[in-house]
């Protein structure tokens, strides 16, 4: 970030405030307000016949017997800790499956792209095009075992030696894996993008010295490419991995089995349920405390690394 | 792949006798090898959409087996004699648009101001506003859909229903434009402008004659990313719709749960190819303006160098 | 607080204005209990007077119920003007023939709407916030009570809507609405299963053999083969007949029996790592991606429209109901009923007139495969020999060969005798509700 250069923005000072403002202001009441709607729906009450959620918006009438059966419940061994580690699970593996698939396609674009680098670009952007949810639909059909057709996937899987019998995506344990894959075909262009932008930062002559200094083009990568990248591969992480927390959509698509259900799930669930609304918001707030942790830890590293720069 | 030998390094600037040597002995040099995995990872992110437009081709009913070529399913969109005719999907495509243009302007807008405000303001609560705008780029849809379906339907009173989506969709969409002009902004540096005050321009008329014509890219970046996040909102589009609001993922998800037919696939595909067409123009436009203007850098990679 | 029943537009702002009041009052209770407060009623704690009895009360069969009536919430005038519309219908996604609207749009000369939910809780919600104009809704029998007590649903003047007389006699009296004050039935399906033989190579006589039928889901032979409706009653009541299959409550209050059922469904999982769907029945098991689907009547009915090659694979479809051997069985309906704010009341009594006439029922039923409960239906009869007019248009006649039906899908047709053996769903107290969505959620979480 440039540092600031007192004068001009001491004599108008109000300006660029008042750019910010309406932004801000939108934010405010669109993205924090609504926040403490769910904690009033979380810490609220149900009316006697619908059982619909009374929010309670003055905290002094908060109830707090939904919000620690539930928290206590992700605490013991329940439904709802097993879906909270199953998606960590999930989330874990498919962050890594994005960085080892996605880093040398950033990596490599960033760096030999040359003249192709805008149309390798498009093409990277080009799944943005196509509807999340027809591109895992896509990939449902692709994948559906049916008794006279295995499927275009298991077709070609049945070519090679290792396939004999059709594999049933959809159950098992498989199925781990297929809700997986639809995680990383669905994130990873969001992971790519950072990570590409911090790569195109790095200045080359910085990877030129240190080959000159006899560092071979391994160590190079080591010691001064990768570190150098570090920000890139946790931005991409941390926006790709906090979506993903909330995600109930694709395993919904990709198998509809209560065996590979996520967080997003259970609140899902719990909001179209007949009075569990402040159960769903409950999950909600607990699910928003975790991501909120996870965000500021990132954020502080994000100005630990500025400062060390600086430096 | 014949690509790579055109894909020069780029720190290739003279022929460098180790090249060879580098080939073998370190992993991520190889171009080769990271090319033919870009390809490959090209190829599996576009092969499943193409299959998917493929079916919008189909002549029966399945969206798992081809059997022969037809434009029925384009028909069953439009043409109320067809067979298949469906009258929701012509209107699940027009709301689908007109959330998306409704919100392109207005997201841009205020995220526009937004990201130059924080860029330049650095006076107290510029940190707290520069925090607070990361969180909805990282909040998952169905918190951001049910708290703000929780706060309208019990607090504001807002209706649901193509309002209601359209804060959704800027609110959710927000914060890409402040990261996508924060980048540009970045680039660009404060010289220009300062310059410009120097000269006794005021930050109003610097902003005007400097700053925005050095961030049209952005801004144009910044339309097409609202446009895609809008267009594909699924969640949020959901939770905020109650009647005459049914958009095209909606209709997706709903038949993907409802046992659906190539329509569906046929209505994503008209989407995709009005988008692509629109992001043609656009770049067109871009390239015929970074002439002009002679500022490098090109709006797909303005798009691409979303950094947070 | 007065409405003038002729006058909708006016309720919808007295409704709002009801919203608002008891959010100033820092009630937030959005139901009756707030209108009553508005009105000047304490709604509290000490039970209301007669006349705005608001509790809720489910009917059964042993004990039906006529639903209360409220003075503020009084039908239609007879003989007022029709409103200009546009008729705007909130139903299910494709639980309603098109072509059946475009005749009453034409009958009328007015726009139909048609308007989708994707679950019944999340049209409550939104229905109940107030933030829809929706002229007809089709509330499942368990919200029926709960609506009239929320004064959400108008009582129906039945002078506009003769063709009741239509209806099997036992239709036109349910237990849930004695006198069809509130509604009246739409749809009539059972509960059953539906499998392909050659994934589940098993004739019906085989199931009926059982034990238990309901023991066929149970087995690892089927794994990755096998779903349930994306239903916790449905899902639960499931769990309950594996257990016992002939004396089961579906209504019941007992945790130890909920728990019981969950841990079959648990069970169910681990074996064959079941499926919750929406479609699996109508759509999966005709596709051939399941082999054996909980399954509505109906959905199974409309199965050779799903196949990819009817001629091939709708002669493999079957259906199965339990209760027709003396094991237990679900059977239901589902309803019409008019919303309060109906923008128009007096066009929304039409349409459940026109859809009453046989000849619009069952034509919709061709198309939806879902039937009617009309005396011009003989379910003897109505298989083979269509009705007038409509030969060759039901789902059944679906591409069968020449002069034949689907014969495997008779079983499908519902028959008043149906309603004397199977059992029924209703409407459970909150907290006992709550006993069963805590018990299908813990399912769902595939622990």
């Amino acid at each position: 970030m440039p540092t600031p250069t007192g004068g001009i923005v001491g004599q108008r000072r109000w300006y660029y405030p008042a750019l910010a403002a309406p932004g801000i202001l939108w934010l405010l009441l669109l993205f924090i307000l609504p926040f403490y709607a769910i904690a009033a729906v979380a810490f609220g009450g149900r009316d006697p016949i619908f059982a619909l959620p009374i929010p309670a918006w003055n905290p002094l009438e908060w109830q707090y017997e939904t919000f620690s059966t539930t928290a206590g419940e992700l605490f013991s061994s329940s439904g709802l800790q097993a879906q909270f580690l199953r998606t960590l699970a999930y989330v874990a593996v498919s962050v890594a499956i994005c960085l080892v698939v996605g880093y040398p396609v950033a990596y490599y674009i960033a760096r030999y792209g040359g003249r192709l680098k805008i149309l390798l670009l498009t093409l990277m952007i080009a799944p943005f095009w196509m509807s999340y949810l027809m591109r895992m639909l896509a990939w449902v059909n692709l994948l559906a075992v049916k008794p006279e057709d295995p499927g275009l996937f298991n077709r070609l899987l049945l070519l090679t030696p290792f396939v004999n019998d059709p594999v049933n995506w959809s159950s098992g344990r498989v199925s781990h894996m297929t809700v997986i894959l639809g995680l990383v075909y669905g994130y990873i262009p969001f992971f790519i993008l950072p990570l590409y932008a911090a790569l195109d930062r790095i200045d080359t002559s910085q990877l030129e010295a240190s080959r000159d200094m006899g560092a071979s083009p391994a160590s190079t990568f080591w010691r001064v490419t990768l570190p150098l990248s570090k920000q890139g591969i946790l931005a991409g992480a941390v926006i790709i991995t906090l979506p993903m927390f909330g995600d109930y959509y694709t395993p919904n698509l990709m198998t509809a089995s209560p065996e590979n259900t996520m967080m997003g799930n259970a609140i899902d669930l719990a909001l179209q349920g007949q009075g569990r609304q402040p159960q769903g918001a409950a999950i909600t707030l607990l699910l928003s405390a975790f991501i909120g942790a996870l965000m500021i830890y990132y954020l502080v590293s994000v100005s630990r690394a500025a400062k060390e720069a600086q430096r | 792949m014949t690509t790579a030998e055109a894909t020069l390094p780029r720190e290739a600037a003279s022929p460098r006798v180790g090249r060879l040597r580098s080939f073998f002995s370190n992993p991520w040099g190889k171009p080769r090898l990271l090319s033919v995995w870009t390809w490959l990872y090209i190829i599996w992110t576009i092969a499943p959409v193409l299959i998917a437009v493929q079916f919008s081709f189909n002549d029966g009913r399945s969206r798992s087996t081809f059997q022969g070529f037809s434009l029925q399913w384009y028909e069953s969109i439009w043409n109320e004699a067809s067979l298949n005719f469906d009258d929701t999907l012509l209107p699940a495509l027009t709301q689908s648009l007109k959330l998306a243009l409704l919100t392109m302007p207005i997201a841009t807008a205020l995220g526009v101001g937004l990201a130059i405000g924080l860029a330049r303001w650095r006076g107290r609560g510029s940190g707290a506003a520069n925090f607070l705008m990361l969180f909805p780029l990282v909040t998952p849809e169905i918190v951001m859909g049910a708290s703000m379906f929780l706060i309208f339907s019990n607090l504001y009173h807002v209706k649901l229903g193509t309002g209601a989506q359209l804060l959704g969709h800027v609110t959710f969409s927000l914060s890409y434009v402040v990261i996508v002009t924060r980048g540009r902004l970045f680039a660009i540096g404060r010289d220009y402008e300062e310059a410009a005050m120097d000269l006794g321009a005021s930050p109003a008329g610097a902003l005007k004659r400097i700053l925005l014509p050095l961030l049209a890219p952005a801004v144009l970046s910044s339309f097409f990313i609202v446009f895609a996040i809008s267009i594909d909102d699924f969640v949020i589009s959901q939770f905020l719709c109650a009647q005459d609001c049914t958009t095209i993922p909606i209709k997706i998800y709903s038949a993907a749960r409802n046992a659906g037919n190539p329509s569906l696939n046929a209505l994503a595909t008209i989407m995709m190819m009005l988008s692509l067409l629109s992001i043609t123009v656009a770049v067109l436009i871009l390239r015929w303006f970074n002439r002009r203007q002679g500022t490098g850098r090109s709006a797909v990679e303005d798009f691409a160098r979303f950094e947070i | 607080m007065v409405f003038h029943p002729r006058d909708p537009a006016h309720r919808g702002v007295s409704r709002r204005d009801f919203l608002r009041r008891s959010l100033a009052a820092g009630v937030a209770l959005p139901t009756s209990a707030a209108i009553l407060a508005a009105c000047g009623d304490d709604g509290g704690t000490t039970p209301p007077p007669e006349e705005d009895d608001n509790t809720v009360r489910f009917g059964t069969l042993e004990n039906p119920v006529t639903l209360q009536t409220y003075d503020d919430n009084p039908p239609i005038d007879s003989n007022l003007e029709r409103e200009a519309g546009p008729l705007v219908i909130y139903n299910w996604e494709l639980y309603m023939w098109k072509r059946v609207l475009k005749d009453f749009a034409k009958k009328y000369g007015v726009e139909v709407k048609y308007e989708t939910f994707y679950n019944m809780e999340q049209a409550i919600q939104k229905f109940q916030s107030g933030e829809v104009d929706v002229d007809v809704f089709f509330p499942t029998i368990d919200y029926v009570p709960k609506l009239a007590a929320g004064k959400l649903i108008q009582p129906l003047n039945h002078d506009y809507i003769p063709n009741i007389k239509n209806l099997w006699p036992a239709m036109q009296d349910p237990y849930y609405d004695q006198g069809s004050q509130y509604t009246v039935p739409y749809t009539i399906y059972h509960t059953g299963m539906a499998w392909r033989t050659d994934i589940v190579p098993m004739e019906v006589e085989d199931v009926a053999a059982m034990s238990n039928p309901y023991e066929i889901y149970w087995n690892a032979d089927y794994a990755g083969k096998v779903g349930i409706y994306d239903a916790y009653r449905e899902a639960l009541s499931l769990g309950m007949y594996r257990d016992l299959a002939d004396q089961t409550d579906l209504n019941t209050s007992d945790p130890a029996v909920i728990d019981t059922a969950k841990e079959r469904l648990i069970e169910l999982n681990d074996l064959v790592g079941v499926k919750t769907t929406i479609d699996g029945a109508y759509a999966g098991v005709p596709e051939g991606k399941f082999g054996l689907h909980q399954s509505w009547s109906g959905d199974i009915q409309a199965g050779p429209w799903y196949t990819s090659d009817p001629k091939k694979e709708a002669g493999l479809l079957r259906y199965y109901w339990p209760a027709r051997d003396g094991f237990g069985g679900t059977i239901d309906n589902d309803t019409y009923a008019i919303p309060t704010n109906a923008k128009n009341p007096v066009l929304a009594h039409l349409f459940l007139d026109f859809m009453m006439d046989e000849f619009n029922a069952i034509k919709n039923w061709t198309w939806v495969g879902y039937q009617v409960p009309f005396n011009a239906v003989n379910p003897e009869t109505i298989f083979e020999e269509s009705y007038p007019g409509l030969e060759g248009w039901f789902v059944w006649d679906y591409e069968a060969p020449a002069g034949s039906h689907w014969d495997n899908l008779k079983s499908t047709i519902v028959t008043e005798e149906d309603f004397d053996i199977g059992k029924r769903a209703i409407g459970l107290d909150v907290n006992v509700d709550g006993l069963w969505q805590d018990a299908y959620a813990e399912f769902k979480a595939g622990a």
